[in-house]
């Protein structure tokens, strides 16, 4: 749990860091944002999918 | 000794987490002053898939947790398989509520590369505000089901976040 918060939060700064720099610099465009949002979003799991394959693998070893 | 150590690891994971919303939290309150609505929208976007993320992290954990102390209660078949599958069964709302929030939030980024792309008028953006809102609300109800069920230490989505969606609601 405590290394989930971690690697989590690890994560996000560091998927944040690049837009606030060029937010910073002046120089993120809204393409830019959005394609950063993009990203981002794009690269969380399917929770589900993730959920059955722990069940399977649970089951097959039991 | 290890409990010592396992509480300085917890405080060390609260501070992480505290920096990570403030960060958060800073970036969209400054970015609110840029009178930008389509590049203030795309950043909370970013801030609501960054706690989309993690939030989904520590469902994940507190599920694995919660199925291995059914496995260690019931080592042996037939009960084990049965548990099991009780045990996911219980978890599975929770993960197709994060999987409708990521869905609805990949809607409101892609309503707003279209807005961007078409000139970004106000007639566009205020429909565009339900998306927003919708989003947002599929998180929070993601991780309210999740705490329903015992979850702890899932991350605020930043009240600024939510007032933004509600802001572009009101449009």
């Amino acid at each position: 749990m405590v290394e989930a918060i971690v690697v989590s939060a690890l994560g996000i700064v560091a998927a944040i860091a690049p837009g606030v720099l060029a937010q910073l610099s002046g120089k993120q465009s809204d393409e830019e944002a959005i394609e950063a949002a993009r990203a981002l979003a794009s690269k969380i799991p399917d929770r589900t999918d993730q959920g059955d394959a722990d069940t399977a693998e649970r089951l097959k070893r039991g | 000794m290890d409990d010592d150590k396992s509480s300085a690891i917890d405080t060390w994971a609260s501070w992480a987490s505290a920096i990570m919303i403030a960060l958060s939290i800073a970036l969209i309150v400054w970015c609110s002053g840029c009178a930008n609505p389509i590049g203030d929208q795309a950043r909370a976007a970013t801030v609501s898939a960054g706690a989309l993320t993690a939030g989904g992290d520590v469902i994940m954990a507190a599920r694995a947790a919660s199925l291995d102390r059914v496995e260690a209660q019931y080592p042996a078949d037939p009960e084990h398989d049965a548990q099991v599958e009780i045990e996911s069964a219980r978890w599975r709302p929770v993960l197709e509520a994060l999987d409708a929030a990521r869905t609805g939030l990949l809607a409101w980024i892609d309503s707003l590369d279209l807005a961007r792309m078409a000139g970004g008028g106000d007639d566009l953006l205020a429909p565009i505000a339900v998306v927003a809102a919708r989003a947002v609300q599929l998180v929070v109800r993601a991780f309210d089901l999740a705490a329903s069920l015992g979850v702890e230490d899932l991350p605020a989505i930043p009240p600024v976040v939510r007032q933004l969606a509600d802001g572009f609601a009101g449009r």
